[in-house]
């Protein structure tokens, strides 16, 4: 009887973190391997475990598999099997045993539950008491933040213990990664493009270690109209659709360029190119983000278009049309849309 | 001496014709521009403000207690009961009753509104124009949010001169005394026993979770975050759950705040929007452009898929936490969060009973066909016996018995 002990190291380095990894063991021609998928896994999830050698007949053998002592899978030709990961803080001891004829081999191995979760952000412009999430254009800047969950005997590591190496697209950004490195900044995809971040967060030993990864795209920013009421102000509630009829002689409008590259609605960086049917109207003021109109005693159609440009990327644009029928007349919406006059000129 | 004394006489007689005829000439101008305005006025479908009675102009002029439906005032209110058509700012149950104390969004003005008798009293009257929120803490103590001339968020942390849970019609209305707390707080919410929790930018790009009191003296800083876009929440056991701001189709995650350190509750769903119950039960939705619902009934207890489409910012849990309702729209409209969110599509909803134990939803009440309600901020009495919410496409509010 042949009697092959090979015991793995205590934990497992992820730093390249693949997809599937496998464990070589002491033992030259003689090695079992463990395969692990995935190779960091997360506190709860679900592990796959595959047995590989060079040596012995997979299909004919007699394979056991144990985590903590218990088995979870045996039989002839068992060469997979899985399990749960354990809570935050334990660590799962993972042994097989092989038995081919009078030939018995085994491999052990230990994990170590760990996770990180990376979260994102972008900085692009909403309106205030916004209660959605800034989406990413380009232009922006994205935020990141790595929340690390890394145990050890039962210790957590402190997140500025822990050392972050930040890749986007693959690539390691040097100035971004280091010890207690847990956010990060870096521009948005351009147009249509995207990125892949990843962090991967080591103990200062490297013995536990997790990946995250995130994809980010972008689009483009988009521009909504509210009233500004001289009462209730910006009415953020209920944005102003394509067409609409007002029994109003007049009224401010107030633009809402989402997602833009801007601190405030009209920040300086900000062109608004106002046009009623046709013709270009200048934003009375500073507040270059709002116009008024006013239909006078008769009444109209006003086709009111609005391009929100960016002075530092002009490829940042967002556009919209609005068909405005004003019945100072009071008369129900459509009743004087056939016949309605404009007082703005002709559309 | 005769000619100069007559001359006299004929020169005041005309000034005094003169200045007559100015006056009714003045008098006729005046009395057609009244008439003009009053056509101007009918023509927007508003009538001339007055400035008398106990819930102020705009309520009364806008709204007032004539919104109560069938029910004038002194009787109850019926079980739906429209309590202002005024946009609010928010709204909140008194403690241990079911009266309801809003906030006016144009003036900021506190009133107090009681369903057992439909009356609706304004309690201050100190004016904080165009306050676009409002949290309120049981003692009708209350947080008012605006935007200042330079476009900074300004926020005002007040208290009633003097507290009142009762609808007295007799009682005059108060100075809201308090103080501004920092600018650009981006998320403020209160938590029992007077305290306030706020979420601030600081001077690194991140932001700080900061505990005060009301007053704003004492100051604590519970976390720092390099991401900013997070909703407050406090559960009934006072834990901080800091929720990641929803997009559809957006992965956002949900955490618990555990001394400096984040303890996750739900992570990694798309358009993750998270309520937090007593015992750490959990109304938690997703959105991949329609929503999903889950209930988990305790911290231990594995989520259930609900039978129902609609997004937890809709619920709200019962103080037992094992009961929750919940608004469900009738029809989906796409986009879900951030068509709803930008105020371009409204919901009309129907409410529903979530058994949190056994995973089920009972719908119990459907607004009348000719009332669409899209359904925001809902909160309930702590006696369990309404609902409060503002409908979405107008801010007005809005209060549910929920038994028959």
């Amino acid at each position: 009887m042949r009697r092959i002990a090979l015991i793995a190291p205590l934990a497992i380095l992820f730093f390249a973190a693949p997809a599937f990894a496998q464990l070589s063991l002491p033992g030259g021609g003689n090695s079992l391997t463990i395969g692990i998928d995935p190779v960091a896994p997360r506190p709860g999830d679900r592990v796959a475990l595959s047995l590989s050698t060079s040596l012995y007949d997979l299909d004919a053998s007699t394979i056991t598999w144990q985590v903590n002592g218990t088995t979870i899978a045996s039989g002839v030709g068992v060469k997979n099997a899985s399990f749960r990961a354990g809570a935050l803080g334990s660590a799962d001891d993972i042994s097989v045993e092989l038995v081919d004829g009078d030939a018995v081999a085994s491999a052990e191995t230990r994990l170590t539950p760990a996770s990180v979760d990376l979260l994102w952000e972008s900085d692009s412009y909403v309106p205030p008491f916004y209660r959605g999430r800034a989406l990413p254009t380009p232009g922006t800047s994205i935020r990141l933040f790595a929340i690390p969950y890394l145990t050890k005997t039962g210790r957590t590591y402190a997140a500025d213990q822990l050392i972050y190496t930040w890749k986007v697209n693959g690539a390691v950004v040097s100035s971004l990664s280091g010890r207690g490195k847990a956010s990060a900044r870096i521009p948005a995809p351009d147009l249509f493009d995207q990125k892949t971040v990843t962090v991967d967060v080591a103990s200062p030993d490297k013995s536990v270690a997790a990946s995250a990864s995130v994809t980010i795209s972008t689009g483009d920013p988009l521009v909504r109209l509210y009233e500004d009421h001289p009462l209730f102000g910006v009415e953020y509630f209920r944005a102003l659709p394509p067409n609409f009829f007002l029994n109003e002689s007049e009224m401010t409008f107030i633009a809402i360029p989402y997602f833009a590259k801007a601190q405030r609605g009209n920040s300086a960086n900000l062109t608004h190119e106002w046009r009623v049917n046709g013709t270009p109207v200048a934003a009375a003021g500073d507040r270059t983000d709002e116009i008024t109109l006013s239909a006078g005693n008769t009444g109209g159609l006003a086709h009111l278009e609005l391009s929100v440009g960016d002075r530092t990327n002009i490829l940042s644009q967002a556009a919209g049309t609005w068909d405005i029928t004003f019945t100072k007349s009071g008369g129900a919406p459509g009743a004087t849309s056939g016949g309605a006059s404009s007082p703005f000129g002709d559309h | 001496m005769n000619n100069f004394s007559s001359a006299i006489k004929f020169f005041l007689a005309a000034a005094i014709v003169i200045i007559l005829g100015a006056l009714l000439g003045w008098y006729t101008f005046i009395h057609r521009q009244i008439a003009a305005t009053d056509a101007e006025s009918n023509a927007r479908g508003t009538t001339i403000p007055t400035f008398g009675g106990q819930t102020g102009s705009i309520n009364a002029n806008i709204s007032g207690t004539a919104d109560t439906g069938e029910a004038p005032p002194g009787k109850a209110a019926p079980r739906l009961w429209h309590v202002t058509k005024n946009p609010v700012a928010g709204d909140g149950f008194a403690s241990a009753t079911s009266t309801i104390y809003f906030a006016e969004l144009s003036s900021g003005n506190v009133l107090i509104g009681d369903p057992s008798t439909s009356a609706v009293v304004r309690l201050s009257n100190t004016l904080m124009p165009k306050s676009y929120e409002a949290r309120f803490a049981p003692d009708g103590s209350v947080i008012l949010r605006s935007v200042g001339e330079s476009g900074a968020v300004q926020t005002y942390a007040a208290r009633l001169a003097t507290s009142t849970e009762s609808v007295d019609s007799t009682s005059t209305p108060m100075m809201l005394k308090g103080l501004y707390l920092p600018q650009d707080i981006l998320e403020i919410t209160t938590v029992p026993a007077l305290k306030l929790l706020y979420l601030i930018s600081d001077n690194v790009g991140g932001a700080s979770l900061i505990q005060s009191d009301w007053s704003g003296a004492t100051q604590k800083k519970l976390f720092s975050s390099p991401l900013l876009e997070w909703q407050l929440q406090v559960s009934p056991e006072n834990t901080i759950v800091l929720t990641q701001k929803a997009a559809d189709n957006l992965p956002g995650s949900a955490y618990a705040l555990s001394g400096s350190t984040l303890r996750p509750l739900v992570e990694n769903v798309p358009g993750l929007i998270l309520r937090i119950g007593k015992g750490g039960a959990m109304l938690y939705s997703s959105s991949n452009g329609a929503p999903d619902l889950y209930a988990q009934a305790s911290a231990s207890a594995a989520p259930v898929h609900l039978p129902i489409r609609t997004s937890a910012d809709k619920c709200v849990f019962a103080a037992s936490g094992l009961t929750a309702y919940c608004a469900v729209p009738t029809a989906n409209p796409g986009g879900y969060l951030s068509a709803r969110f930008q105020g371009t599509v409204h919901t009309s909803d129907s409410w529903y009973r979530i058994d949190m134990s056994a995973g089920t939803a009972e719908k119990f009440f459907t607004p009348d066909p000719s009332i669409a309600l899209d359904v925001e901020n809902p909160q309930i009495d702590a006696n369990g016996l309404y609902l409060a919410f503002q409908n979405g496409a107008d801010r007005s509010l809005w209060m549910l018995r929920i038994m028959q």
